[in-house]
């Protein structure tokens, strides 16, 4: 296999974007991510868009996106793996290219997802597991979800709201810091806490909000990285994957996500790493819980011990393991088509050494995306080095 | 010099055409579920040849690859494993003015089911709960725990 590159990343800004159609925002992320390369479309040989799309109006929405960011003539497939999307638009484009069938790729992720009203986004989340047996019948939504986790959770290992608080709270500070976030202002501890409840013990601020927005990730091979003469390539190293029942009554257990354990350990084998190798992190943080639980999954920590790194503060940027440090999906928004890519272009430009007052530091040059699809059926995790 | 409309645009919106889904889902081969709910009991399905059981229920055996199932009545007492009260209405719910309490529990033959739960008072992890079945007046299944 081919060893592949990101060469170009880009990110439109993330929010409520009443400001812009669904093509333009990916125009935002497509052109950003080829200037940063420094190429032009005729340089990509292929286009995977990733989107959910099930709450657009644009039925088939990769042929219009293509056209429009310049790229009509070399975008024969879409993508779609629920939240993880973004990130299985990453796999198929590198797998393309390291089989040798492309030399580059672009891997263009784009969701809309505040056209149609709150009850209509909420439904078609809530009917992302198995429609007969969970929304037809009760309603579930993607809080209630992750809520059952949330009570698991903290029956079992005694995990307190105050945690979860903790995590929205560092999240909003470094979401303050990323221009591109969707929340540009610091919460407290107590607002947090006082926040409305939205599935308990989910509250507010506990949940991601509803997002658009549109990330793009370049990748070459390492003949094409040479040729087109990229300074600072970020290599893909590993890509793990896991899946798990789409019914969430299937599962075993409801205090971590099984798809991420195998994904993650997948990930590891495959880059000859170990967890404590990773200098930054961008984790699947829709709630709040779910961070606390990837820390676990993915091997921060033990299981049951999320909260002692959120706690002591070691997630942060100044901690052992820096997670989420763009705002997350929590304050920097889940736009879920976009959202896998938009957590390569943060773990690109950290290891590139480009996110200032945010930047971490590095010892390995190892950054971590953790990306999950739906409630936990399935998870990719890519590591990247520079 | 552009002026600051120029650069700032007002938002402008135009409504699409409403496009409206309403499935009608062929049960068939699972419809002993529905015809049980309204009996009050849950029903699952056993693969006649390799034994496995399937809660949700289905008509066809992945582990054997078999389509001969058997219907039986999960067991009425169930073990709580989670909840959570919803306060959300999606679309298709939004009719329903209070909150509902989602909730998964075990059966002594070690399925775990979705319903709704109903105990009023303390509720905790672990605690028994009976579980039934029933068609509301809307023509929706749902199954409920309750003490």
């Amino acid at each position: 296999m081919s060893r592949v590159a990101v060469i170009g990343v880009g990110n439109s800004r993330f929010g409520r974007r009443d400001d812009v159609l669904l093509q333009e925002l990916a125009f935002e992320a497509a052109k950003e991510a080829l200037q940063d390369a420094n190429i032009t479309q005729k340089e990509i040989d292929l286009s995977v868009v990733g989107s959910v799309g099930t709450r657009l109006y644009e039925a088939l929405p990769a042929p219009s996106i293509n056209e429009y960011v310049g790229l009509g003539s070399k975008g024969p497939v879409r993508v779609e793996a629920a939240c993880a999307t973004g990130s299985a638009a990453i796999y198929a484009a590198r797998n393309a290219i390291a089989s040798g069938e492309v030399g580059t790729a672009m891997a263009l992720g784009v969701e809309k997802m505040n056209e149609v009203s709150t009850e209509t986004s909420t439904a078609a989340g809530g009917r992302g597991g198995s429609y007969l047996w969970e929304f037809h019948m009760f309603g579930t939504s993607f809080a209630s979800h992750y809520a059952l986790f949330a009570r698991a959770h903290m029956a079992k290992f005694g995990t307190k709201e105050e945690d979860l608080a903790r995590v929205a709270v560092k999240s909003h500070k470094y979401g303050a810091m990323n221009p591109k976030a969707y929340f540009q202002k610091e919460i407290t501890l107590e607002a947090a806490l006082n926040s409305r409840v939205v599935s308990s013990p989910l509250k507010l601020y506990d949940c991601c909000p509803i997002t658009d927005g549109a990330a793009a990730v370049v990748l070459a091979s390492e003949e094409r990285t040479k040729e087109l003469e990229i300074k600072d390539p970020v290599w893909i190293e590993a890509i793990g994957f896991g899946s798990d029942t789409a019914n969430l009554t299937r599962r075993e257990d409801f205090t971590g996500l099984r798809a991420t354990r195998e994904a993650s350990e997948m990930a590891y084998r495959k880059a000859r790493i170990l967890p404590k190798d990773v200098d930054v992190a961008t984790v699947h943080d829709c709630f709040t819980i779910a961070e606390i639980m990837a820390y676990e999954d993915l091997g921060f920590c033990n299981k049951g011990e999320g909260t002692r790194l959120i706690r002591d503060e070691e997630t942060c940027i100044e901690g052992t393991i820096p997670v989420n440090v763009d705002g997350g999906l929590k304050a920097k928004g889940h736009p879920l088509g976009a959202t896998g890519c938009s957590m390569v272009y943060e773990v690109a430009k950290q290891l590139r050494g480009e996110c200032g007052k945010r930047q971490v530091r590095l010892k390995n040059n190892i950054g971590l995306v953790h990306n999950v699809g739906g409630h936990g059926f399935s998870a990719y995790v890519t590591v990247l080095r520079s | 010099m552009e002026s600051e409309k120029e650069l700032k645009p007002a938002s402008a919106k135009v409504k699409s055409r409403p496009l409206t889904y309403e499935h009608e889902i062929p049960v068939t081969r699972v419809r002993r579920f529905w015809d049980g709910v309204a009996e009050g009991k849950v029903m699952a399905t056993r693969c006649t040849r390799c034994g496995e059981r399937y809660y949700p229920p289905q008509a066809d055996c992945p582990k054997c690859l078999a389509s001969e199932m058997e219907w039986f009545q999960v067991g009425e007492q169930a073990v709580l494993k989670t909840y959570t009260e919803s306060r959300l209405k999606p679309q298709g719910f939004t009719q329903y003015t209070e909150p509902y309490t989602i909730a998964v529990a075990e059966t002594a033959e070690g399925l775990r089911i979705m319903g709704w739960l109903e105990v009023g008072g303390e509720t905790r992890l672990g605690m028994t709960v009976k579980v039934s079945g029933r068609i509301q007046p809307d023509g929706f299944p749902l199954i409920f725990f309750t003490k």
